[in-house]
């Protein structure tokens, strides 16, 4: 997270220049989103469709921004929702199907685009291997660099629980790769 | 916790780690473009979704307006004394004027009964005044009435022509 970035953008929301603050959230976080967003979601349409969802919401929601989080944690906790809203929504017509959406996702190596070098690609088909909440946990921590306070603040677990979910998400990770 | 998150490194080079996945060339340009097109659009289509409800309003405000006029008329010539607003005090007549019915004179004339019978038996009185003794000796004997019955029929017309008792 940039600091500066958040300064500039509570200055902006503060003076409501509520474009100027969007311009400055979307150049500033959409690729972190967007990575975000694709990791729980795996297929690039899905992530772009969900991401374009995230910052149309953003954007209807800016004004009404009360400035108790950071805009960087809000942001997140609105990419977060809306990948649960859009997998359970997956789910729900994949299962009337007879299918389930992750575990058609993450067997089809195709679906999953992996283009990085062997070790990296290991990694990734490890971390689809775990419950959805520990994916998330790893992911945020692992790939994104987040504070477990920010994490706290996004996913509205406690700072102990997440601890514990990404130790155990470490540990797994680390049992399937010995096993491969 | 640390220590934990450096096995992995060790194992794993993680610097540009998002790079597993399939990216299209300049997606993010296209991205941004995307994004603020569709603001511009959500903006565009909220101020006409503004003016359509505007207007949908003021039509709906209108047609109630119209609507309670014309009720208005209607019940203009309704007699507030006879509709009371106690409805334990309505009769038929108040039910009538209520919903609007029309309502005859003569239904709403108070004929006094009295007066009903004195018409009634005046007719009957001309009709037997016209009779001359030939005529009545003539019915007797058609329809075989014993003299003293008709005698009987006189007095009891008698007494009912007899206001004054």
């Amino acid at each position: 997270m940039d600091s500066n970035l958040e300064q500039q953008l509570q200055f902006l929301i503060e003076g409501k220049n509520f474009d100027g603050a969007f311009k400055l959230v979307l150049s500033g976080y959409q690729q972190k989103v967007y990575w975000h967003v694709r990791r729980m979601l795996v297929v690039h349409e899905d992530a772009n469709d969900v991401v374009q969802d995230v910052f149309i919401k953003v954007w209807k929601a800016l004004p009404n921004f009360q400035g108790q989080s950071k805009v960087y944690t809000w942001l997140y906790r609105i990419a977060t929702n809306e990948c649960i809203t859009f997998l359970q929504k997956k789910r729900m017509t994949m299962v009337e199907d007879g299918d389930e959406y992750l575990s058609h996702v993450q067997s089809d190596h195709h679906a999953l685009e992996l283009t990085g070098d062997e070790i990296k690609n290991k990694l990734m088909k490890a971390v689809y291997c775990l419950p959805e909440k520990q994916q998330l946990v790893f992911n945020m921590k692992y790939f994104d660099h987040m504070k477990y306070e920010e994490m706290s603040d996004v996913l509205g677990t406690s700072v102990g629980a997440l601890k514990a979910s990404y130790h155990h998400a470490v540990k797994k990770i680390e049992e399937i790769l010995k096993e491969d | 916790m640390e220590n934990e998150k450096l096995n992995i490194k060790d194992q794993f080079h993680t610097k540009g780690e998002n790079d597993v996945f399939h990216l299209p060339d300049g997606y993010f340009d296209e991205l941004t473009s995307n994004i603020l097109k569709e603001t511009v659009e959500s903006r565009e289509s909220s101020q006409n979704f503004n003016w359509s409800l505007m207007v949908g309003i003021a039509a709906c405000g209108l047609f109630m307006l119209i609507s309670m006029l014309n009720q208005g008329n209607r019940s203009g010539s309704v007699n507030t004394e006879i509709v009371s607003a106690d409805t334990s005090s309505w009769n038929y007549t108040s039910y009538l004027v209520a919903n609007d019915v029309e309502i005859e004179d003569e239904w709403i004339s108070d004929i006094e009964t009295e007066e009903l019978a004195i018409e009634l038996l005046n007719d009957e009185a001309s009709a037997q005044a016209e009779l001359d003794s030939d005529d009545i000796v003539e019915y007797l004997n058609q329809e075989d009435i014993d003299v003293s019955d008709w005698y009987e029929e006189i007095e009891d017309l008698d007494g009912l022509l007899c206001f004054d008792c």
